[in-house]
């Protein structure tokens, strides 16, 4: 094997896994999530003249577990 | 005095008992006095694999509720020469009330047995913790399989509680031609994201199979497994020999990691 290719199945998992190990989902409930995601939208909508169908927001909030 | 070491994987099926069976072979084989403690209640395993399952009389809850005398409840292997287990019960309710006569128990082995190894039931339930509960040191078992290297994270970060002297891993059913080809994490990778030692690998051998069929350790065979687990075993019974992976960006940077975090729980071996 020469040079390592991007789509290497070992390195996505990798990258997956430091996300997942050293953090886990913090809890945030539904109306919190709706509010913070429509705030976000107003937001883009003072950017761009863009139909919220055209766009998706995404929020993943991780927490460290601050191993040692 | 003697060394509890607990083996351990969060996720199951990876090769916990499997480990245990021939590194406590193999440990006798360096003529170490080694008990095995099978703690997986309700779904023993470790008499099977280890072709004890018709010597049972006792087993491990007899032996804390009193009903039976130590020596009744270790069952000798008849092809080792120091190597003993003990095999878990086949019920597991309130585990957990045990943990005060688990510890004194072990304390007990532990005058007699240069190593005392206990098998850990899969998941992080109450049989994980009283597993745990009286070990010195903990080998988390892992496969270079993602939900099993994110499993082994966690089990890793509950240990951090335990106050262990020393926690390493090591990876089953390792294929060296899959890592070349990064088809599959490898050692150094899984090493950086769990942020630990591993002790070594041992390959996916059909040979484990077959020795298992027959109720005896791999390490007893001719087989490639069977060098990896001999391997691991001298670096366990050898503390002072530091693993130095060829693979790793600066080895000397990872010995001082060890020896520091070693150092920080308070080893003194
Ligand atoms: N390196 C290997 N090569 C081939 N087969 C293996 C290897 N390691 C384990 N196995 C097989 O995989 C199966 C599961 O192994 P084992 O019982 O040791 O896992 P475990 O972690 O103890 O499982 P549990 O979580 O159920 O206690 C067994 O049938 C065993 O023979
Ligand atoms: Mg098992």
């Amino acid at each position: 094997m020469k040079g390592r290719k991007q789509d290497d199945s070992r390195l996505i998992a990798k990258e997956r896994l430091k996300l997942m190990v050293d953090s886990e989902p913090l809890e945030c409930s539904e109306t919190t999530m709706s509010r913070m995601k429509q705030e976000i939208a107003d937001i883009i909508s003072r950017y761009y003249e863009i139909a919220p169908d055209n766009y998706e927001i995404k929020v993943v909030l991780k927490q460290n577990k601050k191993r040692a | 005095m003697g060394e509890t070491i607990v083996f351990t994987s969060g996720k199951g099926g990876v090769g916990k008992t499997t480990t245990i069976a021939n590194i406590g072979a193999g440990l006798s084989r360096l003529d170490k006095k080694v008990v095995m403690l099978d703690t997986d209640m309700g779904l023993r395993n470790l008499d099977v694999v280890m072709g004890m399952e018709d010597q049972i009389q006792y087993n491990l809850l007899d032996l804390l509720d009193n009903q039976c005398r130590l020596k009744q409840a270790l069952i000798r292997d008849k092809r080792y020469p120091n190597l003993f287990m003990i095999p878990a019960a086949l019920r597991c309710k309130r585990i957990r009330d045990y943990e005060s006569k688990l510890y004194t128990l072990i304390t007990q082995l532990k005058q007699e047995f240069d190593y005392c190894l206990i098998d850990c039931p899969a998941g992080i339930d109450d049989g994980f913790h009283f597993a745990i509960s009286a070990a010195d040191r903990a080998i988390v078992v892992t496969t270079p399989h993602i939900s099993a290297v994110r499993d082994a994270g966690r089990v890793l970060y509950l240990l951090e509680s335990q106050r262990l002297k020393q926690v390493d891993i090591l990876i089953n059913e390792y294929n060296e031609r899959m890592v070349k080809k990064h088809d599959m994490l490898s050692k150094s990778d899984i090493e950086e994201i769990l942020g630990t030692n591993c002790l070594g690998t041992v390959p996916l051998d059909d040979k484990i199979i077959v020795s298992q069929n027959q109720g005896i350790p791999v390490v007893s065979l001719r087989a490639k497994s069977a060098r990896s687990f001999m391997k691991i075993v001298r670096e366990i019974d050898n503390p002072k020999i530091i693993p130095v992976d060829l693979n790793a960006e600066d080895p000397c940077e990872k010995q001082q990691h060890i020896f520091l975090g070693g150092k920080e729980c308070g080893y003194e071996g």
